[in-house]
């Protein structure tokens, strides 16, 4: 079934819309978060909770692309989850890597949000991400979009995990640059 | 909320195009990777043609026994155990026939029944292969790829059961060297590990 049919079934609120955006997406939100949690009981709960989010939300929104849609509300989901874990430091010592990676580009002790409003962060983001080379771009959205793994990442582009980590390394100062010439010192 | 989970938070926002994009395959596996090892392919198979080529002195495809051995029934190599001897008769005064027979001793069979060690003699009424046979380099010892006929029945003498004629391509004797057989007849030098490959 493809994605018209499927949010058809969601607009009539028909019932078997879960079933079929489980058999449609199951494996790609299931990746993403996976790999942020590292834990299969905590992924199949984001992805569970991902149908249901999407059941509550179509209508009345009304995605172009319900593989995007539903990817970003697992994103989350897992994000919140990934949070609550550190939080209570219940998580067995989960960490994932590449979120943390992502405080290099905030100097210590800033609290960015203090700094920007989310807009002007979407700003420089979409500025930023506007400006890469595309291997560059697809080499970010791997690792800080899906937290793939670097060797999974060195593997899918033909390239040593020594290479990817220097790119990675490169591209968030690139970040980081950007967020300072937007006019605040991160 | 930490800095580094609120910019992953927003990395969520990015363009669809760009994470359609982040999705596919590398295009450089999908373009690229076929014709490479094709070429590797084909760079692989000219140089083996090339090689052969030369090994066989331009004749520009593997050689085996079955290729030169004609209708030949047996094929063997053998070493020289007794040196030529010409003889002839004659079966009237105005027509006399010379032959020249060898004493071989069989080291390997490639093709026919004989059996290592086994001894044979071969015969030759061929000018060019009495020529060929009397050699001072087919010396008792040396080594011989042979091609032979089944033993004929026979007119010059009557233990016909071990006595052979030769056929084969050109005169259907080959010296072994450790390298290669050289056709004593025509000077032609084939690979020994093509000759021995054959079924």
């Amino acid at each position: 079934m493809n994605d018209n049919e499927i949010l058809k079934l969601l607009l009539d609120k028909d019932d078997t819309a879960l079933s079929e955006l489980n058999n449609a997406y199951q494996h790609y939100c299931f990746s993403i978060a996976f790999n942020i949690l590292q834990n299969y009981e905590d992924a199949e709960e984001c992805v569970s909770d991902t149908w249901l989010r999407v059941w509550n939300s179509v209508p009345p929104n009304h995605p172009a692309s319900l593989k995007r849609y539903s990817a970003r509300i697992t994103r989350n989901l897992a994000l919140n989850r990934y949070r609550d874990l550190r939080t209570q430091k219940c998580g067995n010592g989960i960490l994932c890597h590449s979120i943390e990676e992502l405080s290099e580009c905030i100097s210590d002790g800033v609290n960015i949000e203090d700094i920007f409003s989310r807009d002007e962060i979407r700003i420089l983001f979409q500025q930023f991400i506007a400006e890469l080379g595309d291997t560059d771009r697809r080499i970010f959205l791997r690792r800080y979009y899906y937290a793939e793994e670097i060797s999974t990442i060195a593997n899918r582009y033909g390239m040593t995990p020594v290479t990817v980590r220097v790119r990675l390394f490169r591209l968030r100062k690139q970040f980081k640059d950007v967020l300072e010439k937007g006019g605040h010192s991160v | 909320m930490k800095g580094q989970d609120f910019l992953f938070e927003i990395i969520s926002e990015v363009q669809d195009e760009y994470l359609d994009d982040a999705d596919k395959l590398p295009e450089k596996r999908k373009h690229f990777a076929l014709p490479i090892v094709a070429c590797l392919i084909l760079s692989f198979l000219c140089i083996l043609i090339v090689n052969r080529y030369f090994r066989n002195n331009g004749i520009n495809h593997p050689l085996s026994i079955n290729d030169i051995a004609d209708n030949s029934s047996a094929v063997a190599r053998v070493t020289v155990v007794t040196k030529a001897e010409n003889c002839y008769y004659s079966q009237a005064e105005d027509r006399t026939f010379y032959y020249s027979d060898y004493q071989v001793e069989v080291v390997e069979c490639y093709n026919g029944s004989f059996s290592i060690g086994q001894k044979l003699t071969i015969r030759s009424d061929d000018p060019v292969m009495l020529h060929g046979l009397a050699d001072p380099a087919l010396a008792v010892g040396a080594e011989m790829l042979v091609f032979l006929y089944q033993p004929v029945s026979d007119n010059y003498s009557n233990n016909a059961n071990n006595i052979f004629y030769l056929s084969g391509e050109a005169q259907g004797v080959f010296i072994v060297s450790d390298l290669a057989v050289v056709n004593y007849g025509n000077g032609k030098e084939y690979a020994l590990s093509d000759l021995v490959a054959s079924p």
